[in-house]
């Protein structure tokens, strides 16, 4: 009885995907160019699709010109730039409580943007010189020659001091900021290295670890160009976007655009035609036949 | 293995009711975010899933939805600006205004003086974005 009982148990783990397998904690909710990922038991690379399932312990390459979004299940976003290297070291998520996770970025660009609040929830995300703690925030961060690069020419950094190719951190504080709609938690994130923490409260706060073993540099405010860069290397769309042939669709894209602002000018130029939106989303929905159309949209995904 | 029956027959239960409990929880999980990829890779449903995030007061997933979507539709300027208006709105005005300074107004209309305009109206809702007061949905 005892030894059917086992089996039993055995059987039912087997057939329950969840406990069989690695423990899920997102999918791959976006994936353009070559991405790929290995774990304990995928050694050779493996090119990931949209929607693949991933799970502690993978590691994710995404490769020169391509990116990738991680959506975890408590909505929690890593936006992976182009040649970068994360691991999802622990995820744990009670959706009646918080959610706990830490994550390794070996090299590369990551936006993170923090899923549903909860008062306990806690991130982690380790690099090679430093580990920034995250309360319910977005941030850029990057690490490598890229951060090297634009730390140096920011003036509260000095020239670099002496940064690592490979281990220098840039981190950039997003949001939400003090005057955030919607009753945001604000922002916060503490980057630590050699026992030093630096705190970013606000955004566009910036902290710089330029190797391993050194203390970050900062709290600064990062320069508009500093940004900049940053943004291209998180996002390789804007590089994609600016590639010359875009003229060819201003007459689709105008509608669009004009449907999304609600501004009204469009017509004449004196607003006679248009509307005018009080809010962002105070807008109508763009549709083929009508960009000022609000209906016909596509049912609600939450 | 010499196990008190009783006990074994909790710890199968147990097991038993843990594997119910979570298969359908996790399935359900992963079939909504598969629903929110879905949905973020036309520039339309995308866009207008950002707008229904936002509208609940998700600004963050929105954003993310926004990035899903430039991802696959870099050329979407609508999109664009709209990430722009969201970063305004979780007051981050410096990237907020960034992107919005690099979107040309020949890009945005026809005409290069609606382009401008465009571009005028949302830079000053930028600016006055983020009331902090949650009404700004």
């Amino acid at each position: 009885m005892t030894r059917a009982l086992l089996a039993a148990v055995a059987l039912l783990a087997l057939a329950n995907p969840a406990m069989a397998q690695q423990q899920v904690v997102g999918t791959a909710a976006s994936v353009v160019g070559q991405v790929e990922l290995t774990n304990a038991a995928i050694t050779r690379p493996q090119r990931i699709a949209l929607n693949r399932r991933l799970a502690w312990g993978d590691l994710i390459r995404t490769g020169h010109g391509a990116q990738m979004q991680i959506l975890l299940l408590d909505r929690t976003t890593f936006g992976i730039g182009p040649r970068s290297n994360l691991r999802i070291d622990r995820y744990v998520y009670d959706p009646n409580a918080s959610r706990s996770l830490a994550a390794t970025l070996l090299e590369g660009a990551l936006r993170f943007l923090s899923g549903r609040q909860a008062s306990g929830n806690s991130a982690d995300i380790d690099t090679p010189s430093g580990r920034i703690g995250i309360r319910g925030t977005a941030i850029d961060m990057l690490v490598g020659e890229h951060a090297k690069a634009i730390a140096r020419d920011e003036p509260s950094v000095g020239g670099g001091n002496n940064a690592s190719d490979r281990e220098a951190t840039l981190v950039v504080l997003r949001g939400p900021g003090p005057g955030t709609a919607g009753g945001l938690t604000p922002g916060l994130a503490e980057v630590t290295a050699a026992g030093v923490t630096v705190v970013l409260d606000r955004p566009g706060m910036a902290a710089f670890i330029p190797r391993n073993g050194a203390p970050p540099i900062g709290p600064f405010q990062i320069s508009d160009a500093g940004l900049g860069k940053v943004i291209d290397r998180v996002s390789a769309t804007v590089e994609r976007a600016n590639d010359g042939s875009l003229l060819g669709d201003i007459l689709p894209v105008a509608a669009g655009v004009a449907a999304v602002v609600g501004v009204a000018v469009l017509a004449d130029g004196n607003g006679d035609n248009g509307q005018t939106a009080t809010t962002p989303n105070d807008v109508p929905r763009p549709t083929a036949s009508n960009p000022n159309n609000p209906t016909g949209g596509p049912s609600q995904v939450n | 293995m010499n196990i008190p029956y009783p006990r074994l027959l909790a710890a199968t239960a147990a097991t038993l009711a843990m594997a119910l409990a979570t298969l359908p929880v996790q399935a359900q999980d992963t079939t909504a975010l598969e629903a929110l990829a879905t949905a973020s890779q036309g520039e339309e449903e995308g866009t207008a899933l950002a707008q229904q995030q936002a509208a609940r007061g998700e600004w963050l997933e929105a954003l993310a939805t926004l990035d899903r979507v430039l991802a696959v539709n870099p050329r979407s300027q609508g999109s664009r600006l709209l990430h722009a208006l969201y970063l305004c709105e979780v007051d981050d005005k410096q990237g907020g205004l960034l992107e919005l300074s690099r979107l040309r107004p020949r890009e945005l209309a026809e005409r290069r003086r609606d382009g401008e305009a465009i571009l005028a109206n949302a830079e000053a809702r930028c600016r006055a974005a983020g009331t902090g007061t949650g009404d700004a949905k």
